[in-house]
């Protein structure tokens, strides 16, 4: 017989799992384990169930639990290979294309590189699929504040993939000009 | 720009098409892990983490510290006990705990009029009629046999509850103190020697011990608001059974701490502590003058150069006691007041001379020609404390590389970029290291026509051309 408060925990939480999972990935890639992560706040959450007043918004809960901890040392962790690589095997073991594989890497990588609210907010909107109320109320601001970094941030993610394109087009160049 | 969007778009894409990370079974195993309490913290990870040099730091040095100076109370407050001239003290030994003023007050007199205990003296040769009690000599005896050395016979008023605060107890007799308490009391000196004058015989201070105490009394009458800056003279006047800051007497709830603060020095109707930003002397200041040690440099009248000796060299120094100026707290502005040093005609056409030989000075040994236009030359402005810091630096680098021998010599420093002339010549590339980082920490930065010029009342900084001086001039003396 399972525990009442383990079967309320899992039924709140399996309406959040998608959303949740996917902002854990965007914000630990390359800095920590997502399982570790997401482990991390359910364990505090699970802990913390009891004082949990509303439930009905624990996605709410869960994520700015997620961020708060991104915003705590782990954040400065460098970036390690090994963890991309874990990233990489657990997406290829449900069978994702190494084409899309890499595009969510690239789009990782890039997102890693905006400033941190403008990436939460576009990860919260992009990744996650928040409204921008619902990233108003995670963030405790605006509406409009809210706009303003996603579009920002989307500008911004731009002319990184833009560089990006630019530089690999030039490595393309020089390698076959070598080739030739 | 639409390829971009598309592209952004195309990974925000295929973000959203590929499954989440982590599967909803693998999560629930881990809620379900949770619950059953095997799952901990992971971002805790592994202990070794905490393995690094900054939390060895964190954690060694604070314990280092706290050791060190529990072992150091330890020593201070077991050293009496291990005193070989200890005796052990009988039960019946007390003080009484109350307190009559006039006592304290006529306690000077009484050590003046009376001699000072000879050693093992023989207490039943004691006049009757100095109203002291066989009891009262037993006391007293014993309180000279813990201390080890002569007692005035004034103390032994003290032992006989004649004259009670714990204040006077612990200041006149700290071994009495002892006796009653069976422990230490207070942190100063645990055993005066007091004189016929009533002052305890002044120890030798070195020059170290002035500055520490210097700096701690600074430190406390600034806490205290006593004064308002470490530069402000400051006059304690240390007198049996009370303490003077500025011709006022401190209030009862700092007397322990400022007697605790000047317990090197001692105390007596006469001794004193003198100091301000440039020195400090601590001694007996009487009608022939100043008798005790000090270090750093005052005025000793107007007209007289500077001293700046060792405090050694400064015992038995006499001075004119009316050269010394007093300086007394205005108690209405809540500032304290200068007037030590006055400016008279004398100083005024003495620092002119100083100022036109300087010029001579530096126009003499200066290798580099003087500026025909008026270039802007300080990215920084220099207020007086910081003259007199800059002053004080460069003099002292001065002497210690052998540059010069004393303040009373002129400098010229030209500050060129290629490099450092002193008094025209140029520096070794070692000493211009060193000079770099005074000039750095001054924010003085080196230009073609740049240059300081000291003397011992004088720094002039900037750049001086054919009729003219550009640039920070800064007089003063020990007061401003």
């Amino acid at each position: 017989m399972a525990d009442p408060k383990q079967q309320a925990f899992l039924k709140a939480y399996q309406a959040c799992h998608e959303p949740f999972v996917r902002y854990c990935s965007a914000l630990s890639y390359g800095r920590m384990d997502t399982e570790d992560l997401v482990q991390d706040v359910l364990l505090s959450a699970y802990s913390r169930w009891e004082q949990i007043e509303q439930r009905g918004r624990f996605l709410h809960y869960l994520i700015r639990s997620a961020r708060n901890r991104s915003i705590s040392n782990w954040r400065k962790r460098r970036f390690k290979a090994e963890l991309t690589e874990r990233h990489a095997r657990r997406l290829l073991a449900q069978q994702v294309s190494p084409e899309v594989l890499l595009d969510i890497q690239l789009l990782y990588r890039t997102l890693d590189k905006l400033p941190e609210k403008q990436r939460d907010a576009l990860v919260l909107f992009e990744v996650s699929g928040f409204s921008m109320k619902e990233i108003a109320e995670i963030q405790q601001t605006t509406v409009g504040a809210v706009k303003t970094k996603i579009s920002r941030g989307r500008s911004r993610l731009r002319e990184l993939l833009a560089e990006h394109t630019d530089s690999v087009g030039s490595l393309i160049g020089s390698l076959k000009s070598i080739a030739l | 720009m639409k390829q971009d969007k598309e592209r952004d778009e195309v990974l925000f894409d295929s973000q959203r098409k590929a499954p989440a990370e982590l599967k909803p079974d693998q999560v629930a195993k881990m809620i379900k892990g949770i619950a059953a309490g095997t799952v901990t913290s992971s971002l805790g990870s592994s202990w070794t983490d905490f393995l690094n040099l900054n939390n060895f730091l964190m954690i060694s040095l604070p314990a280092t510290v706290a050791i060190g100076l529990v072992m150091y109370t330890v020593s201070i407050s077991t050293q009496p006990q291990t005193n070989s001239q200890e005796q052990p003290i009988p039960n019946d030994i007390r003080i009484e705990q109350h307190f009559d003023p006039d006592e304290s007050r006529q306690l000077s007199e009484l050590e003046k009029e009376q001699p000072i205990w000879p050693e093992n003296a023989d207490l039943q040769s004691q006049d009757s009629s100095k109203s002291v009690s066989s009891e009262t000599q037993d006391h007293a005896s014993l309180a000279t046999l813990l201390a080890g050395q002569k007692l005035p016979a004034s103390l032994d008023r003290i032992a006989a509850g004649q004259v009670q605060t714990d204040a006077a107890a612990q200041i006149l007799s700290p071994t009495v103190a002892i006796a009653e308490q069976g422990k230490e009391t207070t942190e100063f000196d645990k055993n005066p020697v007091v004189s016929a004058t009533g002052s305890t015989v002044l120890r030798e201070l070195s020059g170290a011990e002035l500055k520490r105490m210097k700096r701690g009394l600074y430190s406390n009458l600034i806490e205290d608001k006593l004064v308002r800056s470490k530069r402000s003279f400051v006059a304690l006047e240390l007198r049996v059974d009370e303490i003077l800051v500025n011709e006022r007497p401190l209030p009862e709830q700092l007397f322990h701490k400022y007697r605790d603060l000047t317990s090197a020095v001692g105390y007596g109707p006469e001794r004193r502590i003198e100091m301000d930003g440039n020195h400090i002397k601590a001694g007996d200041f009487g009608e022939e003058g100043f008798n005790g040690y000090g270090v750093g440099t005052w005025t000793a009248g107007p007209g007289q150069h500077r001293v700046n000796e060792p405090a050694s060299a400064l015992l038995g120094m006499e001075t004119d006691a009316s050269d010394w100026g007093t300086d007394t707290f205005d108690s209405a502005s809540g500032g304290d007041g200068h007037n030590l040093f006055e400016k008279s005609e004398e100083w005024e056409e003495m620092i002119d001379n100083e100022g036109d030989q300087l010029r001579n000075f530096a126009d003499d040994v200066r290798k580099r020609p003087k500026s025909g236009v008026v270039p802007i030359i300080n990215s920084a402005n220099y207020n007086g404390d910081e003259c007199e810091q800059m002053h004080e630096d460069l003099y002292i680098q001065l002497i210690l590389d052998n540059v010069v021998e004393g303040r009373e010599e002129f400098v010229l420093i030209e500050l060129a970029k290629s490099g450092l002339i002193i008094n025209g010549e140029k520096v070794n590339a070692e000493l211009e290291r060193t000079f770099d980082a005074i000039l750095k920490r001054h924010k003085i930065k080196r230009g073609s026509r740049k240059e300081i010029q000291l003397s011992a009342h004088i720094i002039a900084i900037g750049s001086v051309g054919p009729d003219h001086f550009t640039g920070t001039y800064c007089l003063f003396d020990e007061n401003d």
